[in-house]
């Protein structure tokens, strides 16, 4: 599927316009919180974001597991791959 | 126990006729109008089609490229403005107690920006999942006083007051009294409004308060001429720096002049008619001078509410005569509305910098627009070209919807 493989990229892009970094700064390892700065509300507006774009409900529970970019970019593409659109 | 004397040691303004206090001060000396046909959004379809819209406005200046889509524009320029009054104060937090040092901010219409533009989300998608998760700490009234504490560190009181028109001058009250009461050392105090907004002008549109002298929008605002019809909307943010006299002196700042005393006052009439007798904003007005503890004598000038409205232009005339009695001939008054229309809000904080600036300065700015005076209206208002003159006391009026009366009296520092 063409949109899974263009799902890292885009999410990188989005952190990366928000946060005023470049999105080849954004590596799957950093950390949402600690190393990127991400506040509560920073975090708020990634996932709706999400939701939007992908056609996602995100429930709070499993935002829980986004610690690192990395994390966020294998449950995209996980929900993508397995929900129909 | 002496009361404590609270004096202005700082100003930041943002404004339609300039950003910062001598932009400001300098157009309101030249009678330059702000108002213009609006650009925000298409008004073609209202009423009234002007404002005072602010332009020129760079919040990358005063914010960082992350912080400005977490506020509001009413929020972005009330930090704006108090982060130029700390600036002009040369109030160095760092060797503060910002324990000590509180925020209040009047706003009477808050983030509705963000209610506007959610709701029509809401209503283009039907999906409230596409309301945006920022919009409650965005859209919250309290939102200015928040963000400004946030910014500066400031840990003292935090206050927000709404009372529509009025809402800047109570908030400097409110300060004062903060001081006075011994609850802070110092207070930023001011108000701010960004509510040039479809939803919001409509509504204002419909209740038939605002001039429709579409044509001239730089001569529809205009305060006591015969020929007024409406007030015209603006938009902006004040702010200032209380603090106790003997501080300021200390610390070597500049001081601008005294908040001697503040009044406030319903009037228990009508939501958006004021008392036409006069005698609630007479009483208002002593009120202000009894806490400050001046005679009716020493006042000088006199900061209009001067709305350009049919109703406020006649009463408040009446009331300054009721009050000073044939003195009130002898006093200069002016309105600074007739520049950057009615900033809501924000009105009371801008209007108590200008009467600073008037203390410190000897200069009363024009009311412009003023080519044939209502036969009702006939007190000196400043026609067209401003005036030196030595002002003692100050007196600033502002008066809310909802019957809400406020006035601060400020004095010349000897």
């Amino acid at each position: 599927m063409e949109q899974i493989d263009q799902i890292e990229e885009q999410i990188k892009a989005g952190l990366a316009s928000k946060l005023g970094m470049k999105p080849g700064d954004i590596a799957n390892e950093k950390r949402l919180v600690e190393d990127l700065g991400l506040d509560s509300l920073d975090t708020f507006d990634l996932l709706f974001d999400l939701e939007k774009e992908y056609g996602l409900e995100i429930p709070s529970a499993d935002a829980l597991g986004f610690v690192t970019v990395g994390h966020v970019v294998a449950y995209v593409q996980k929900r993508i791959g397995t929900t129909p659109r | 126990m002496e009361r404590r004397r609270i004096v202005i040691t700082g100003l930041g303004v943002v404004s339609s006729i300039g950003i910062g206090k001598e932009a400001f001060w300098s157009s309101l000396i030249e009678g330059r109008s702000g108002i213009r046909t609006i650009r925000r959004f298409d008004a073609s379809a209202y009423s009234s089609q002007m404002a005072g819209e602010v332009s020129g406005f760079d919040p990358l200046a005063f914010l960082s490229h992350r912080e400005i889509p977490k506020m509001a524009l009413v929020t972005q320029y009330a930090i704006a403005a108090a982060k130029m009054a700390v600036g002009d104060a040369a109030l160095d937090l760092d060797k503060e107690d910002r324990d000590r040092i509180g925020v209040a901010i009047g706003t009477g219409l808050g983030g509705m920006s963000i209610y506007e533009e959610q709701l029509r989300i809401l209503i283009e998608t039907g999906n409230p999942r596409r309301i945006h998760p920022w919009s409650v700490p965005l859209a919250t009234a309290n939102a200015a006083a928040g963000e400004i504490s946030i910014a500066l560190g400031l840990t003292g009181p935090n206050m927000t007051i709404s009372t529509a028109c009025s809402s800047g001058a109570h908030a400097i009250g409110y300060g004062l009294d903060l001081i006075r009461l011994g609850r802070a050392d110092k207070v930023i105090v001011g108000g701010s409004e960004a509510c040039l907004l479809p939803g919001v002008f409509g509504a204002f549109c419909s209740l038939r308060v605002l001039s429709c002298r579409n044509e001239a929008p730089a001569q529809a605002s205009r305060p006591f001429d015969k020929k007024r019809d409406g007030f015209v909307m603006g938009e902006g943010a004040g702010a200032l720096i209380l603090e106790e006299y003997d501080a300021a002196r200390r610390r070597g700042a500049t001081v601008y002049a005294e908040v001697a005393g503040y009044g406030s006052a319903s009037e228990a009439a009508h939501m958006v008619s004021p008392d036409l007798s006069g005698n609630g904003q007479a009483r208002v007005m002593a009120a202000a001078l009894q806490d400050a503890g001046i005679s009716s004598d020493e006042v000088d000038y006199i900061n209009t509410h001067g709305t350009s409205t049919m109703a406020n232009d006649r009463v408040e005339t009446q009331a300054i005569k009721i009050l000073f009695g044939r003195r009130a001939y002898e006093i200069s008054t002016h309105s600074t509305k007739s520049m950057i229309g009615h900033t809501i809000g924000a009105a009371g904080a801008m209007e108590a910098i200008v009467c600073a600036l008037t203390l410190q300065r000897g200069v009363i700015h024009p009311t412009i627009n003023l080519e044939e005076p209502d036969p009702e209206c006939d007190l000196d208002y400043t026609p067209n070209k401003a005036r030196e003159r030595r002002v003692r006391v100050a007196l600033s009026n502002s008066f809310g919807f909802g019957s809400n009366n406020a006035c601060l009296a400020m004095k010349a520092i000897q």
